[in-house]
């Protein structure tokens, strides 16, 4: 046995470091897939973190665009025409924000803001020209009325929708 | 490439099919179907002439809310002839006033407010 080793320990030497080899290959191997596993995780977690924080943006926008359609309400009840019709555009600027800034709404939730947009700059034009021709309050107040109403209803409804899946992941 | 005359028959269709929101707006006369990034406007007026013709329009708006696109009755022949020439589509006299009606129809809920009278009525 002795005999035999003397004579083959370099053939044993050379199967033992290729044994090692192997093994530390594989070791390497598994370093380099944990590695990336705890990449790939963190990547996904800065992507679901800033689709969250896309997400709670949005929800403050609407919130906002809610609180100035209340205020321009409030400014028609007091027939203050002139002061509330400088708050339509502010308020098509929010919800224009709202939607740029979270590309995971859903594409009813997007129709949704932009209902509202295109119904706002509508009631522009009836209060602008009512303006301009001196027929305050215009003709259609209560129609008025109704379309904020309308528009406020269905943003709540859509701030409603965002919180209940804020915290759950989209797909 | 799609033009406004064709538009104005897909509306149609899809508003007689009920698959148009139609919803009153802050103009008078005037009703909002928003689908995706555009919305439709379909509002009637009057000519201002003589006869006071009502005059329907339909309107194209983009993602803002912006007009990009107007179809309207014409008014005399010469602006329907100019009108089928510069987009090349028989418009049919009837598909605005068509539009209009059903629109209008579908945003005040005429159907369900007759039937619901139409209960009370017989409940009598």
């Amino acid at each position: 046995m002795l005999e035999w080793l003397r004579e083959n320990w370099v053939n044993l030497l050379g199967l033992l470091s290729f044994v090692l080899t192997l093994v530390g290959l594989g070791i390497a191997l598994v370093q380099v897939r944990k590695a990336r596993t705890a990449a790939e995780a963190a990547g996904e977690a800065a992507k679901a973190t800033q689709e969250a924080l896309a997400k709670s943006l949005t929800i403050g926008d609407l919130k906002n665009a809610i609180a100035l359609l209340e205020k321009v309400k409030s400014y028609h009840r007091a027939d203050k025409w002139e002061v509330a019709i400088e708050w339509y555009q502010p308020i098509r600027a929010v919800l224009a924000d709202a939607r740029a800034r979270y590309p995971g709404l859903e594409q009813e939730q997007t129709r949704q803001i932009n209902a509202g947009i295109a119904q706002m700059r509508e009631m522009g034009n009836v209060v602008e020209q009512a303006l301009r021709s001196g027929q305050l309050p215009p003709s259609n107040v209560g129609g008025i009325a109704e379309c904020l109403n309308s528009i406020q209803a269905s943003l709540e409804s859509l701030v409603s929708d965002l919180q209940m899946t804020q915290s759950r992941p989209r797909g | 490439m799609a033009n406004i005359a064709e538009i104005a028959k897909l509306v149609l269709e899809r508003t007689q099919e009920g698959r148009l929101a139609w919803e009153a707006t802050a103009g008078e006369n005037s009703y909002l179907a928003t689908l995706g990034n555009q919305s439709v406007r379909i509002s009637r007026g009057y000519d201002g002439m003589e006869s006071n013709a009502p005059v329907y329009s339909l309107s194209v708006l983009n993602k803002d809310g912006l007009e990009i696109e107007n179809l309207s009755t014409p008014i005399g022949e010469w602006m329907k002839a100019l009108q089928e020439r510069a987009f090349a589509t028989p418009i049919d006299k009837n598909t605005l006033p068509m539009i209009f009606l059903l629109a209008r129809r579908r945003a005040l809920e005429v159907d369900k407010e007759l039937d619901e009278l139409a209960k009370v009525l017989s409940a009598r």
